[in-house]
């Protein structure tokens, strides 16, 4: 929510320089997402999270947290209190259910001028963000930044007979101020009539008695609704608003009348009128709550020494009444605070006033201790421990045979077990297998493969999905070959895998080679790890520091095609190819991405023959073949200058 | 004849995340691991994250649909009522695709204390999670968390900073440190948010170098890593554990975040894209 600095200061008058005033929230209260200047204003958007969201999704709750990180005076708005409202009760308002409503105040109005709102108001609100309507509407939105407290106004001639708050009747219809149609039953709170509902309680208002141009006299609501209720009827009928999701949050009921005081002060001001006394239908009071704890108990939890005088000082700046027996310290939770339950919130309180910052790292004094110390002797404690040291012991094994681990998604097109809220048609089912999609990347990356004999060999370890909820880790290894290659026998491979395997686990890790799906080309395999895993009694750990990757800038892949060329040199027998594809690589531009490779080498007549292939490509247009041309040209230029006779 | 590359290639998600758990294993920490399709229990109400609570809000899930089709309706029926409890109590709890690897903090208490186990404890969890999110450059709905559990006696706020600032210092090999800011996750209390000093900019000593030009910190010095916090006790008491007597500390990291701060990768996509030209640079 997006959080007014000047608005602020109406609370706590000395705030420091607005960036003092972020990194402030940032490092003892909130995530601070922007900050913006804004004529003589400063601009907060302040992450609230759903923790606080019962009392800081508006300037007082932040107010107060400013107060007390920088332990600076908070001071109320002055209201008038009660003396603006009048003696005589002209309202009638029944709650039916009082679980549902907690509370309900109310106020008759007569004789306010419905027209624009003053500048300042206006004002207020287009800096959060807010259309100004009217000055009626404009009062009750600009209540509910500062208290966090939904109100709502109806044009009181709109109305028959009592204000009733009660479950909708099956099939009652109701219009919305958007003019959405809705038909209610009965698990839906609405505020009625004698004649039907008039709003969607805590959510949204009805367009029958919607204040206009012509409205005269108002009734206001300042009311409290169960929190679970709101959100299921919210999600229900899909109307979610400002207000939904303030009563979602459970603010405190006793927020209400407060609200409804500051509202009649501030409507007085802007839009005239008679007030009649206020109606407040309490049904339930909220309980008050104390919460016992010490010093010690404090420090132990936040591994630091603050003194019982400083922790009283930062709970009393946050509002919590404090007092000391001996070493306990009673804490009266204010009505606001409804998060405050237990010690371990306290805990958070003054760790966070205090500064996380001052706590010095540590460590446990013996974690030998700890029974999984041993662990490290042993191998494998347990079966996580197990598999996760037979998927590193795979990869290993793989790695060296020259095969490259992806990883996949889980969601995809078909399967046996259904989402039930996909975010695409195409992913909306867990997979039952790795091979499809490994077959997929195998014909893939062999579009990019640079010779014929050149494999791609992939393997991805990864759950699986099968009916019932069974998840199983399985592995899928494959190799796949552009064209059938002379003396190559792809299923030969893959038996020389599994020996491998076989050999490196000591006969623990033996591919099913009876599931191979192979043609000539290509050949995939795939089984269960958590299988082989019940098999396996022991296994050496892995060593897969030869494939670790130092820190680099990785380079991205050019969307761009690429052009492959071939070049061919006649060169003295002593000349070593590396020195030839040194002067090639010198000679071409960053044009040039891969190679030049060495692909073929022969020797006649005392000398050498050399074939190096290149690939040129660019990450910003697709070249021309005269650009590659002319790259290639400057390799045999190069070449031709050291006097080598390059072959054409 | 071939002049081709003879070794294969390790997925950096795994480099990533064999690291971090070598590091944790120095520490004492085991390796523990849990389903992917969770049930509301382990991966939600547990963690205290109950329902119809606006932390839900948190994380968009991904729901199973029951093979019988009646049972998320049939549940929220039971619990139309306000504050009644589902009808039935024989009801399965409804099903999803884990969140968050928090869910095997609950798993792997449950199943310690079931075989007649008791703290202290210290588990390291990495997996895949699932949330229900429109995939961008920096988003994915599925991606990978490596979780830390540590379960003692007088386990502290002080704990937690020295670990984690033992983790980054054995994974990058420098001296660091961290800080902590406030942040809400339901399952610890009090939590956090904590950043690394930037490990590019920093003035070699573990202190943050404010404002220059360095692309990994945006010039703050810092670099934000993850969530953590105190183990809330409602976890506690939902495995069945004395909060008075134990407590500790738990931490998520992003696996992916960590990968793509190490090699400057700007497209969380790659990694699952299965593309040889992007995995044969690792």
């Amino acid at each position: 929510m997006l959080f007014s600095l000047n608005w602020l200061k109406k609370y706590v008058p000395d705030l420091p320089p607005p960036e003092k005033v972020e990194e402030g929230i940032i490092f003892h209260a909130f995530e601070v997402e922007g900050i913006e200047k804004k004529g003589d204003d400063t601009l907060l958007e302040i992450k609230v999270l759903p923790d606080r969201a019962h009392d800081c999704l508006c300037h007082e709750g932040v107010a107060r947290e400013c107060s007390a990180i920088f332990d600076l005076p908070f001071s109320l708005p002055k209201t008038s209190s009660d003396m603006a409202l009048g003696k005589i009760q002209d309202l009638n308002i029944k709650i039916e259910d009082g679980k549902a409503c907690r509370r309900y105040v109310g106020v008759r109005v007569r004789g306010v001028k419905v027209g624009p709102s003053p500048k300042w108001l206006a004002q207020a609100l287009e800096s959060l963000g807010q259309r100004s309507i009217n000055n009626i509407v404009d009062a009750t939105n600009y209540v509910m930044f500062d208290i966090g407290q939904p109100m709502h106004a109806f044009d009181a001639d709109k109305l028959e007979g009592d204000i009733v708050v009660r479950r909708a009747k099956e099939g009652e219809t109701m219009t919305t101020l958007d003019n959405k149609n809705l038909v209610l039953d009965e698990s839906i709170l609405v505020i009625a009539d004698g004649q039907g509902p008039l709003a969607l309680a805590g959510i949204k208002g009805g367009n029958r008695a919607e204040v206009d141009a012509n409205t005269k006299n108002l009734i206001l609501e300042s009311a409290n609704f169960d929190p679970v209720l709101i959100r299921r009827t919210s999600a229900k009928v899909g109307v979610r608003t400002d207000a939904s999701k303030a009563f979602e949050n459970n603010l405190s009921p006793e927020t209400a009348l407060l609200a409804m005081i500051r509202l009649v002060d501030l409507l007085q001001d802007i839009a005239g009128g008679e007030y009649c006394g206020v109606v407040d239908v309490y049904l339930s009071p909220q309980e008050k709550k104390e919460i016992k704890i010490t010093a010690e108990y404090i420090n132990s939890r936040l591994g630091v020494e603050v003194s019982a005088s400083e922790i009283k000082s930062i709970l009393e700046r946050l509002g919590i009444g404090v007092s000391v027996t001996g070493t306990e310290l009673s804490l009266i939770i204010p009505h606001w605070r409804v998060d405050l339950e237990e010690e371990a919130n306290i805990v958070e309180e003054v760790g966070r006033i205090y500064g996380y910052e001052k706590i010095k790292p540590e460590l446990l004094a013996s974690p030998k201790d700890s029974p999984l110390g041993a662990i490290q002797g042993k191998s494998f404690g347990s079966l996580s421990e197990k598999r996760f040291a037979l998927k590193n012991k795979l990869r290993e094994t793989l790695a060296k045979e020259g095969f490259t681990e992806v990883m996949g998604y889980a969601l995809t097109d078909k399967g046996e077990v259904e989402l039930a809220n996909p975010l695409a048609s195409d992913k909306g089912f867990l997979r039952t297998n790795l091979s499809d999609w490994l077959s997929e990347r195998i014909a893939f990356n062999l579009n990019y493969v640079l010779f014929d004999t050149e494999p791609v060999k992939i393997f991805e370890i990864g759950k699986v999905f099968k009916t019932g909820f069974a998840e199983q880790t399985n592995i899928a290894i494959g190799i796949g070959y552009r064209k059938k290659i002379k003396g190559v026998d792809i299923k030969k491979e893959m038996e020389k895998v599994s020996e491998l395997c076989e050999i490196q686990s000591r006969g623990a890790l033996r591919l099913d080679l009876a599931q191979l799906k192979a043609t000539e080309t290509t050949a995939v395999v795939e089984f269960s790890l958590d299988e082989l895993l019940e098999k396996i009694k022991e296994i050496e750990p892995a060593n897969l520091s030869d494939y670790l990757s130092p820190a680099f800038n990785y380079q991205p892949i050019s969307n761009y095609p690429r052009i492959i060329r071939d070049v061919a040199v006649w060169v003295p027998e002593a000349t070593s190819s590396e020195e030839v594809a040194d002067l090639i690589k010198k000679s071409v531009s960053e044009l040039c991405v891969l190679g030049p490779i060495l692909f073929d080498e022969f020797s006649k007549e005392g000398r050498k023959s050399l074939a190096f292939r290149l690939v040129f490509q660019s990450y910003d247009r697709t070249l021309s073949d005269d650009e590659a041309n002319t790259e290639l040209n400057k390799a045999i230029n190069a070449l031709e200058t050291k006097d080598y006779e390059v072959r054409k | 004849m071939k002049n081709t590359e003879e070794k294969g290639h390790i997925h950096p998600l795994t480099q990533v995340i064999n690291q971090v758990v070598t590091a944790f294993h120095g520490m004492g920490f085991e390796v523990a691991e849990g389903p992917e399709i969770e049930d509301e229990f382990h991966n939600f109400d547990a963690l205290n994250v109950p329902a119809d609570h606006p932390s839900r809000d948190m994380q968009d899930t991904f729901w199973i649909k029951d093979p019988k089709g009646a049972l998320s309706e049939e549940l929220l029926a039971g619990r139309d009522n306000l504050g009644a409890e589902p009808k039935s109590q024989n009801l399965k709890p409804k099903t999803l695709l884990r969140t968050q690897t928090s869910a095997v903090q609950i798993r792997f208490m449950e199943e310690m204390l079931k075989s007649g186990g008791q703290p202290p404890l210290r588990i390291v969890v990495p997996g895949k999670v699932y949330r229900q999110e429109a995939t961008d450059a920096r988003h994915e709905s599925q991606f990978h968390q490596i979780e830390g559990l540590l379960v003692d006696k007088g386990v502290t706020v002080a704990h937690l900073k020295g670990y984690l600032e033992q983790f980054f210092e054995s994974l990058y090999g420098a001296d660091l440190s961290i800080r902590l800011r406030p942040s809400f996750f339901p399952f610890v209390e009090p939590g956090f948010e904590f950043d690394l000093v930037c490990i590019r900019c920093n003035d070699g000593h573990g202190k943050p170098v404010k404002g220059n030009q360095c692309a990994l910190c945006s010039g703050t010095g810092w670099m934000e890593m993850g969530g953590a916090g105190m183990v809330h006790p409602n976890v506690f008491r939902a495995v069945g554990l004395d909060e008075k007597i134990w407590s500790g500390f738990a931490f998520g990291i992003g696996v992916e975040r960590l990968a793509m701060t190490k090699w400057a990768i700007d497209d969380i996509r790659f990694f699952t894209n299965g593309d040889l030209r992007f995995l044969k640079q690792f």
